[in-house]
């Protein structure tokens, strides 16, 4: 009795325990898509929407992505060269 | 006693089974997780890359079209906009000191929205119009062009004698060279002829039974021809012409099945037997002008110089890469099925080359022995018997888009070859602090701390094609890029000469990324001394432009636990 009460306390704590992680693999699954949706029904919505392309192409619409625009400008000291602009 | 003992070690192999399956199971389940998270984020990063690609390339396309040239017409340059993007993103990873490694993602994004699709240019547009493809490398902007518009007098190159080599990519950068020069050498046509010139040479030849005429006669009618072509010019309308000078030259594809009429016979095609062929090569010398005329006639459009008896003899229109080795000649049965020839055409006059600007209608032609043809728009001919040709060249951008396995220099483009090297010290750094730290004013343990500070230095390097002088000037400075632009976009913001703003109605944007050239690479003046490693820098020695992008990484996490409900002793 010992014996199968430790195992089905156990198997009861891993249950659990795995619920969660495939809850949390669903969740990510789910995000994954819905990312890639998202940015792709936002772009077509934008260029869709209103009659000036201006508008229309300059949207950063379902562009959560950070821009890479920045060039260091700062100096780099340790000796291997100098970026001083 | 034995049996309790082995009844013991069994319940405690069953206990701990659970926990085994439970840690090595979670782990694949975590594992996944973190997989599918990197794989999801990736694909967010190429997915955003991939459509602001095509938005950009869209914008540029439809921006330029708004902008007023010097005919107060629209811009094409950026007609079918080609936009690529290289950008090197962190990918996500558990690290004491975070995220550290870098994925490159690369997007490339074409568009056309402009009503200027099928505008055709005035000379005067060209310049104003050459297609560029735009590169952006971490946010750094290159506008690379893949034409050039110039004016060139054409001359007799000087280049040593000798017979142009066989194509094929196996040349050296200076083998090539020097094989184009022989070869526009060796077609090179000037200087005075005679009629008598071919009669002369003509003499002796044994004619076919059709060609009921005597060989001097024979030789005066090739002479003829060519006169009545074009190759040879001179007072005209005086009656016939006995010398005249010989004109230079281009070459033309055309269709394979071209054919001119017999200059002894108007009714049949030109063609000579073998044995005719022969005779006229012994008796022409190679360098002489009569054979070179006669070779000029015969590649003006005979489409089978040779009569398809042998292939060794010559037959210029199917000498494709026109260095008169009869083995590189395509063969007689696959000529059927070759879609073009070279033609030779006189360019003595806009007529001559079929140039009219008042219908637009500009011609390409080879015109310096490079194999490669170009647009002319323009053509002048010089009283030295020299012509003066303004033409649009896609080889001569900074980028060549016609580079094949001939053409002479490097393959152009993005190389692939790239290094990343982080600068950590002197102001820049990873920190770790673990532990206690009690803070008596604010009654707080930071227990953990994680910051960086750090400077990704990312290299790559682009093959350029010329050095248009767009990015570096004569002297060796790097050299302001202005292009028009709207006055409601915004421009790059990059680059020492970047004002951030189009200037106002139809304005100009000034920028340019790149910060050091390099002229003439030496041990203590290259890209890669002390001074020059960490910046964009352009060597115009060899056309390389290496990029360097320098990401500043900023980030970190403090955690602490807040104790101000507590006891504290004061």
């Amino acid at each position: 009795m010992k014996i199968k009460a430790q195992s089905t306390i156990e198997f009861t704590f891993a249950t659990i325990v795995i619920m969660f992680l495939i809850y949390g693999m669903v969740q990510i699954f789910r995000w994954a898509g819905m990312d890639l949706a998202n940015r792709r029904v936002a772009q077509d919505g934008a260029l869709t929407a209103g009659s000036d392309p201006d508008t229309q192409l300059s949207t950063n619409a379902g562009d959560s992505v950070l821009p890479l625009v920045a060039v260091y400008h700062g100096t780099i000291t340790n000796g291997y060269g100098n970026a001083n602009q | 006693m034995v049996k309790i003992k082995n009844k013991k070690s069994q319940v405690s192999a069953q206990a701990g089974q659970a926990a085994i399956e439970l840690a090595v199971f979670g782990a694949i389940l975590i594992f996944i997780l973190g997989t599918i998270v990197r794989t999801a984020i990736g694909n967010g990063y190429a997915q955003n890359d991939n459509m602001k690609a095509m938005r950009m390339a869209m914008l540029a396309s439809w921006t330029d079209s708004k902008v007023s040239n010097v005919l107060g017409r629209g811009i094409i340059a950026h007609s079918n906009a080609s936009f690529i993007y290289v950008e090197d993103r962190l990918s996500p990873d558990f690290n004491k000191y975070g995220d550290l490694d870098r994925n490159p993602f690369v997007a490339q994004g074409s568009g056309t929205f402009s009503p200027y699709l099928l505008y055709p240019l005035d000379p005067e547009e060209v310049q104003q119009n050459v297609p560029i493809m735009d590169v952006y490398i971490n946010g750094q902007h290159f506008p690379f062009t893949t034409a050039s518009y110039l004016s060139k007098r054409i001359i007799r190159p000087a280049c040593p004698a000798g017979t142009p080599q066989a194509l094929g990519g196996g040349l050296s950068p200076g083998q090539c060279a020097e094989n184009q020069c022989l070869r526009s050498a060796r077609e090179w046509a000037g200087g005075t002829v005679t009629a008598g010139d071919f009669s002369s040479v003509m003499t002796g030849i044994p004619l076919d039974a059709n060609t009921e005429t005597t060989s001097n006669a024979y030789g005066v009618a090739i002479f003829n021809a060519l006169v009545a072509q074009g190759f040879v010019g001179g007072a005209t309308g005086v009656g016939p012409i006995t010398t005249g000078y010989v004109v230079t030259s281009a070459y033309s594809s055309i269709p394979s099945n071209f054919t001119i009429a017999d200059p002894m016979n108007s009714n049949q095609p030109l063609t000579l037997t073998p044995t005719e062929i022969s005779n006229i090569q012994n008796v022409l010398q190679k360098d002489s002008f009569a054979y070179k005329l006669f070779y000029t006639m015969a590649a003006n459009g005979s489409s089978d110089f040779s009569a398809g008896a042998s292939d060794t003899l010559p037959d210029p229109p199917f000498d494709l890469q026109r260095n008169n080795d009869p083995t590189n000649f395509v063969p007689a049965g696959m000529r059927p099925y070759i879609a073009w020839q070279w033609k030779i055409v006189p360019a003595t006059s806009t007529d001559s080359i079929k140039l009219d600007a008042s219908n637009n209608q500009y011609p390409t032609y080879d015109i310096d022995g490079r194999l490669k043809e170009v647009t002319v728009y323009g053509f002048q001919y010089n009283s030295d018997g020299t012509p003066t040709v303004t033409y649009e060249d896609p080889a001569g951008g900074d980028i060549d888009s016609s580079w094949d396995l001939n053409s002479c220099g490097p393959k152009p483009g993005l190389q692939n070859d790239s290094q990343i090297y982080t600068f950590t010290k002197n102001g820049t750094y990873l920190q770790i602090k673990e532990g206690k730290l009690y803070n008596i004013e604010t009654d707080q343990y930071v227990r953990s701390a994680n910051q960086r500070d750090t400077i990704d230095l990312i290299q790559r390097s682009v093959q350029l094609s010329n050095n248009t002088g767009r990015f570096c000037d004569s002297s060796g400075r790097p050299t302001a890029i202005v292009e028009p632009c709207a006055d409601e976009s915004t421009c790059e913001a990059t680059g020492q000469y970047n004002d951030g703003k189009c200037s106002s109605g139809n304005g100009t944007c000034v920028f340019n990324a790149v910060e050091i050239c390099v002229a003439e690479s030496s041990p203590t003046d290259n890209c890669f001394t002390s001074a020059n490693i960490a910046q964009t820098c352009y060597d115009t020695s060899d056309n390389m432009l290496f990029i360097r992008s320098r990401l500043e990484d900023r980030r970190g996490r403090f955690w602490m636990t807040d104790t101000s409900g507590q006891m504290s002793i004061k």
